[in-house]
């Protein structure tokens, strides 16, 4: 297993060199660059703007640039944000936590209520609540995110005010945004009240993400156990006379759940890249806003970073669930 | 805060020789006067309710905030929060666009003495600060600071992002820690921004100076290089010392930013007994939100999440009328939306001829008078103002905007569509009508194009209903729309309109609270050319009278010798007729009504000039 693990890794070092490699050459090649916020700054001199290019490393050769890139990630320096004004490595993992208890929520959220949901579908094909999920499944997975939560918005935090608008945290309470110095000085002196408003505010965001997940999983787990419940080693189990629970549980489920686990590794880095349309909707202080506003602002060394952030994730998660892999299924060996 | 809008306040000044002409008007009005008059003419109204001390007011916008600049950055979101809570001005202005002082103890004018003509090309403004001013920090907040602060705005290193006015600045003379003396006179091409010599250095719009010198301390910025200022921590993440009446405790930018503003303990030294901002600020504190779009912050301004809503618009009206615990308002004022004819040649295919004049092909409208006075009367001002923009903008009757308090001329006969009139202008020019209702005039159709800025549906509903009001005098109209970028683009990088590669244009001017911010898009010398890339008067207006008028306007110090040339001025270009208004553009407010003394503007005050006299109702 650790040859196997090593052997992983080694081979993700040029996966990830290329990618970077074509992340980083094909955001050069798109027209416009980060000077284009000065663009209307008439007043601006020439001097001024050299400094900016100069400061930002732009007067360099591309594959200089490159260079200083790669180095300032193995270093763990990271660069500079064009835009936040911050090194990359801060502004990420300013924004990282917020993704995080966002994101994790949802799937969680959308993982304990699609398994089941999917898998006794399965058990009771064509029944009342396979039709009804069916239903709901495709409803939610046709619905726009951007509507699903502006809908959620205005029913639940403006005609019906239960849950706050936006944001991570209500500022009226805490006196400072989320994870300054001032609300981590309140959060420790106010821990419960802390959790009870993110709890509160991560509501309809939370839900929002998951109930589009929901109908995608509860469709993917249908199909694998219904797959799975028609497999000849289910018919051997019962006429074995092993009990109904035994069999699903055991013989059915435990191998449905191998293409599940390679949809989990895929969908698990999506926790860390966040939700670009949902954090904008609901403002919350996360990586996808922060991603989208860094496309925008032609904000290299950013955009380099959370790409770079989601691409190591990606392979590493892969590699996580091979090995899950062999957990699930005996026939796998890695020796 | 559209972008498919040209800021005109942010271009480089008119820079005009006319020193003899306006010593001729100067010494014409100097055996007049001014008296009491000139004072009233400009005494701000502004009369705030005594606040409450206490509590916490959250106010929002919905597009990012990349920095706190306040020198270079334009963007309406940074300016919110830099101009007025964190940063005070020399003077702001009301919604009348009348001066507030802020810094200082009086705005400088003629009748108090401290604007003074010292000969035909000189004047002197004196700017005085109130006596213990103190930036956040204890430190004494004198006028070497103001100094630092004009010179930083000169300096190109440092990118401000108008010089407007200052450029007219020969030098500037400290007197005492709170007596500066701005030495107005002639000044060579290079200085301040300046593209032309400036033979004259008498400047009467001086008064627009006050809002851009939002004081910075020389001790925390002379020992950084200016061309690295804006990079900096102070303009970046946290500005200290400032002065206004917040100080930043907090600052996380970018598309969810928030800027949490704490009490200036140094505000209220030296500002006691003030008739304007003489107090502590009210607030424990002070946030600023902004949402990731404009949904999420109506459904914020709704629920109560935030107590005062900014940067919203006439469609958002309806959203916010009702059903909360606030109230929707709005303003009119500097944003105009406007139709711009082309009075020489469209000069579509002239790239190779560096858009010359004599190249091109003359457009409709080159030499006809009678057509672009009939263009105007046909235009439906009031049905666009009512369909379009839901009744709250102010249809124009002259090139100035009716909150251009006191030059606005009060007496100009309401704007009202006359479509028969406008036939007869037509017939009376020779355009006879078709038997398809068409008009034609030596074997040429009456027919032009009108380009807008590309993907905007309320500029297009605009050019759909225009089109249909001019079909009713016989004129066959198309559209050609462009990108933003390239229909507001500079001369010498082809811009549609800096060019002349267009007939007609509709677009919005975002104005300076003076008249003279308007010169420039009529004054003659103005027509943009290889030799002159920066000129601004893109529709290419050429009356001598206007000229006249409107250089007049700028070089005459008299309030009240203004008010009458810029009053002649609105008549004559009412007859010229190249730019004519459609309507005031409103700026609209969600205010929660626990919120006190927040009053609307539509100028460059962006509504936060009076921060410090924002307060909590119901606060203990």
């Amino acid at each position: 297993m650790v040859g196997f693990v090593g052997r992983r890794l080694l081979q993700s070092i040029p996966t990830l060199l290329l990618i970077s490699l074509l992340l980083f050459f094909g955001m050069q090649a798109v027209p416009g660059g980060p000077l284009s916020a000065f663009a209307f700054r008439p007043g601006m001199s020439q001097a001024a703007r050299q400094a900016i290019i100069h400061q930002w490393g732009l007067d360099q050769p591309i594959y200089v640039q490159y260079l200083q890139w790669a180095k300032s990630m193995v270093t763990g320096n990271w660069q500079f944000s064009f835009f936040m004004h911050r090194s990359v490595r801060e502004v990420i993992f300013s924004r990282l936590p917020a993704t995080v208890i966002l994101m994790v929520t949802a799937y969680v959220i959308q993982q304990v209520i699609a398994l089941p949901a999917g898998i006794i579908a399965a058990l009771k094909r064509y029944s009342f609540f396979d039709q009804a999920l069916t239903f709901f499944s495709y409803v939610g997975y046709s619905m726009p995110t951007f509507w699903l939560g502006l809908m959620l918005l205005l029913i639940f935090a403006v005609f019906v005010p239960i849950f706050p608008v936006a944001g991570i945290i209500n500022v009226r309470l805490s006196g400072a945004p989320f994870l300054t110095s001032d609300y981590n000085a309140w959060f420790g002196q106010n821990p419960i009240a802390g959790i009870l408003d993110i709890m509160v505010h991560i509501v309809l965001p939370a839900t929002t993400i998951a109930i589009v997940g929901i109908a995608g999983d509860s469709r993917f787990m249908r199909s694998s156990m219904l797959d799975a419940i028609h497999q000849d080693y289910v018919r051997t189990a019962r006429a074995k006379g092993l009990s109904e629970r035994v069999v699903v549980l055991k013989h059915a489920l435990r191998n449905a759940l191998l293409p599940v686990v390679t949809n989990i590794a895929i969908e698990l880095p999506l926790l860390f890249s966040g939700a670009v349309v949902t954090e904008a909707i609901f403002s919350w202080p996360g990586m996808g806003q922060l991603f989208f506003q860094a496309l925008e602002a032609f904000d290299y060394p950013l955009l380099m970073g959370i790409l770079s952030v989601s691409a190591i994730l990606i392979v590493l998660f892969n590699l996580l669930a091979d090995i899950a892999y062999a957990y699930i299924d005996p026939r796998i060996s890695y020796a | 805060m559209e972008e498919s809008i040209r800021r005109w306040w942010s271009r480089p000044t008119v820079a005009i020789g006319v020193g003899a002409m306006a010593s001729v008007l100067l010494a014409a009005c100097g055996g007049t006067n001014p008296g009491n008059t000139t004072s009233a003419s400009i005494n701000s109204s502004y009369s705030p309710a005594k606040g409450t001390t206490g509590g916490q007011l959250v106010y929002s916008d919905w597009e990012p905030v990349q920095d706190l600049n306040v020198l270079t950055s334009s963007a309406q979101t940074t300016l919110q929060v830099a101009v007025g809570p964190i940063w005070s001005a020399l003077w702001g202005f009301d919604a009348q666009n009348k001066p507030i002082p802020d810094l200082v103890t009086d705005v400088p004018t003629t009748d108090n003495g401290m604007v003074k003509k010292i000969d035909d090309k000189h004047m002197d403004v004196t700017i005085k600060l109130k006596s213990g001013l103190k930036w956040s920090d204890g430190s004494a907040l004198t006028a070497n600071d103001v100094k630092f602060t004009v010179d930083a705005i000169c300096n190109p290193d440092v990118g401000a992002s108008s010089q407007l006015g200052f450029d007219h600045i020969a030098s500037q003379e400290v007197k005492d820690s709170t007596t500066l003396i701005w030495h107005f006179g002639p000044n060579k091409s290079g200085t301040c921004g300046l593209s032309s010599d400036l033979t004259s250095g008498i400047y009467s719009p001086y008064l627009i100076l006050g809002l851009s010198v939002t004081v910075v301390p020389q001790a925390a910025l002379s020992n950084l290089a200016p061309k690295n200022w804006a990079t900096s921590d102070y303009f970046t993440k946290k500005p200290t010392p400032t002065s206004g009446p917040y100080m930043v405790q907090d600052f996380t930018p970018g598309p969810s930013a928030i800027v949490t503003l704490v009490p200036n303990p140094n505000y209220a030294a030296g500002r006691s007994g003030a008739k304007f901002f003489g107090h502590a600020p009210y607030l424990q504190k002070l946030t600023y939100k902004i949402y990731g779009d404009k949904s999420s912050q109506i459904a914020g301004i709704k629920s109560g999440d935030t107590d005062l809503g900014l940067d919203l618009i006439a469609k958002d009206l309806p959203s916010i009328q009702s059903g909360w615990n606030g109230k929707a308002v709005y303003a009119n004022g500097l944003l105009n939306e406007g139709i711009y004819m082309n009075l020489s040649n469209n000069e579509s295919a002239c790239k190779a001829q560096q858009y010359a004049e004599t190249c091109g092909t003359p457009t409709v409208f080159k030499d006809d008078k009678l057509l672009r006075q009939a263009v105007q009367l046909a235009s439906d001002l009031d049905a666009m103002n009512t369909q379009l923009v839901g009744g709250i903008g102010k249809p124009m009757n002259t090139f100035l905007p009716s909150t251009l308090s006191p030059y606005y001329d009060t007496s100009a006969p309401k704007f009202v569509r006359n479509v028969t009139k406008a036939n007869s202008l037509l017939d009376q020019d020779g355009w006879t009508k078709n038997a398809d209702g068409t008009r034609s005039k030596n074997g040429k159709k009456l027919a032009w194009v009108i380009s807008t800025t590309s993907g905007n549906p309320q500029r297009a509903a605009e050019e759909e209903l225009l089109i249909s009001n001019w079909k009713d005098i016989g004129a066959t109209v198309t559209t050609k729309n462009w990108p933003a970028g390239q229909f507001f683009d500079g001369f010498t990088n082809g811009g549609i309109n800096a060019t002349g590669q267009y007939d007609m244009s509709l677009y919005a001017n975002s104005f300076a609270p003076d008249p003279d911010s308007w010169a420039s898009l009529a004054i003659s010398s103005q027509i943009p050319t290889a030799a002159n890339p920066s000129g601004s008067n893109w529709d290419r207006m050429r009356d001598p009278k206007l000229d006249d008028l409107l250089t007049k306007g700028e070089n005459t110090i008299d309030i009240n010798s203004r008010i009458s040339l810029y009053k002649q001025a609105q008549t004559e270009w009412a007859d010229y007729m190249g730019y004519f208004g459609l309507y005031e553009r409103p700026d609209v407010f969600g205010v929660g009504n626990n919120f006190g003394n927040f009053y609307p503007t539509a100028n460059t005050c962006v509504s936060t000039c009076n921060a410090a006299d924002w307060y909590k109702k119901g606060a203990s």
